[in-house]
């Protein structure tokens, strides 16, 4: 793995849009270390797309600051054809009045760990979070999230959706922390997470962790197979039963993906769902 | 006399053992439009699932040919692209499946299995969106997830939008009335009657005369204790009104 530090600085002001695009093989990782830095007042559109091939094994570092202020729309799409390992540690931070948003899609990799650790760090900073999770065949996909509200009136929303197939592995470990400081936070988080099959296993963590008296917080999850009535209903208008839920997992993956902004991230985060819902044991979504 | 679209010959279903429907008999014929009234209980929507092919209810006798073809042998899809529609009682809400990908979806899917080919998108955008307005139906319904957040009445009309984009030979609408305002009561009965053209075929699964007025049956029947235990024209409707379902019950019992 050739190792290789990346920073990204926008400086005070400044208006950027930036796509990285990251391969991983298996001989090689494109970086292991990506900062960004946004100063005060600055916006970037960030589209971090990963593709992933062959038996690779990648960890990445990344770190995003926002300064008082700023604005950062950043999609990450992590799209791996061959089973690979992917593990990305994130850390953002964001100072007074700053807006994150924040939207993750991945697929195909047999292990996608995501650490993500949010400190809402200034005044009425607000942060907007989107993961999508989608794993097959003995693959297993994970996101460990905190939400630190650590000053008054910053707000946080956070969706969390696994689709799992069979024999596959989600899990869910996602907590909101509000310390003293935190007055006047407003925060919601939410894990839904899809079983396509019985061999498919989901753990799930939602978590508040309040120490402020004045807030205003929500956490919650389900856990559930597709819905049976709506397959009929579908099925009686004339859809053959693979079509069917293919439309009806589309549709719950789609509360995530569709708020995906940024063209190029969109078209391959498309591209991926299209290959996942062929891909997500076809056999059994025909049955 | 022409064939029966839809003959039923003694069909007795049953849900989790309890026997439902025991020895049903029903012939439909090409234009005709049937209405089965009936106590709550008495069995009409086992009926409508039953023929849509729904699981968990189970045929333990008779048999049912639609068209001439054994219909209890298709699956749900093939019962649709057969020319089969069923008007739900209660329309299933599938957020984020917008309702013109549905109705386009469907429509492909029932071209699809008659080896037609698929209909644009312009062409059947343009289609819809008459309907739509036809049935009073909001332009940004069509936009919407399937009945997300439609009112009762919204979901009633937007089944039978469904049903007029499809154009199906049978339809049999379960209870598809109920619940609805007297406007939105006369949109729905014309939206059948534009419909009605001496080939396609209703059976309407009804509590109340009202959409019988508006719609005119050719033949009512009562459905009590599993059975059709009368069958008659029109006015059998105000005998039932007079009367209410208790002397059917007895004569079922």
């Amino acid at each position: 793995m050739t190792a290789a530090a990346t920073e990204i600085v926008v400086k005070a002001g400044e208006r950027r849009a930036e796509t990285l695009r990251l391969n991983h093989r298996a001989d090689a990782s494109a970086m292991d270390a990506l900062r960004i830095v946004l100063e005060p007042g600055s916006r970037l559109e960030l589209e971090e797309l990963h593709e992933g091939q062959g038996d690779f094994a990648a960890h990445l570092e990344i770190e995003v600051e926002l300064g008082r202020g700023a604005r950062m729309r950043h999609v990450t799409v992590v799209d791996d054809s061959g089973g690979g390992r992917i593990e990305i540690n994130r850390q953002v931070r964001l100072a007074e009045e700053a807006r994150l948003e924040y939207i993750r899609v991945g697929s195909g990799a047999s292990f996608d760990h995501e650490s993500l650790r949010a400190g809402l760090m200034g005044p009425r900073s607000r942060f907007r979070h989107g993961h999508l999770m989608m794993a097959d065949a003995g693959c297993r996909a994970e996101l460990d999230l905190e939400i630190a509200h650590q000053a008054r009136h910053a707000e946080s929303e956070s969706l969390c959706r696994c689709v799992l197939g069979a024999e596959s592995h989600g899990g869910f470990a996602g907590r909101i922390l509000i310390p003293p400081d935190g007055q006047g936070a407003n925060a919601r988080l939410r894990n839904d997470n899809l079983l396509l099959d019985e061999s498919a296993r989901m753990e799930t963590r939602p978590e508040l962790e309040v120490y402020a008296d004045e807030v205003q917080c929500a956490h919650g999850a389900a856990t559930g197979a597709l819905d049976d009535a709506a397959l009929f209903y579908l099925r009686t208008r004339g859809l053959p039963p693979g079509q069917a839920r293919a439309l009806l997992v589309r549709a719950f993956a789609s509360s995530v993906s569709n708020e995906i902004e940024l063209p190029e991230a969109r078209g391959m985060a498309d591209r991926m769902l299209s290959r996942a819902l062929r891909d997500l044991a076809p056999q059994r979504l025909a049955a | 006399m022409s064939m029966p679209l839809l003959d039923i010959r003694g069909l007795r279903v049953s849900v989790e053992d309890k026997e439902i429907l025991n020895g049903l008999s029903l012939e439909v014929r090409p234009g005709e439009v049937h209405a089965i009234m009936g106590p709550n209980g008495a069995g009409k929507s086992t009926l409508a699932q039953t023929l849509a092919g729904r699981d968990g209810y189970q045929v333990t006798g008779g048999n049912v040919l639609l068209n001439g073809e054994d219909l209890l042998g298709m699956s749900p899809e093939e019962r649709a692209c057969k020319g089969l529609f069923l008007g739900f009682q209660y329309p299933v809400e599938i957020p984020g499946v917008s309702n013109m990908y549905l109705l386009r979806s469907a429509v492909n899917a029932q071209r699809k299995a008659a080896g037609r080919e698929e209909i644009s998108a312009a062409a059947f955008l343009k289609q819809a969106r008459t309907e739509a307005a036809q049935l009073k139906l909001k332009p940004e319904l069509l936009k919407r997830g399937v009945n997300e957040g439609f009112s009762g009445g919204e979901k009633k009309r937007n089944e039978i939008l469904q049903l007029a984009v499809l154009k199906p030979r049978l339809a049999v609408l379960d209870e598809t009335d109920s619940g609805l305002d007297i406007d939105a009561l006369k949109i729905v009965a014309s939206g059948i009657r534009a419909l009605r053209d001496g080939q396609r075929a209703f059976v309407l699964i009804t509590h109340y005369e009202r959409i019988l007025n508006l719609v005119s049956p050719d033949r009512v029947h009562v459905l009590a204790g599993g059975r059709i235990a009368r069958s008659g024209g029109a006015e059998l409707v105000s005998e039932l009104e007079a009367s209410g379902y208790e002397p059917f019950l007895r004569e079922a019992a």
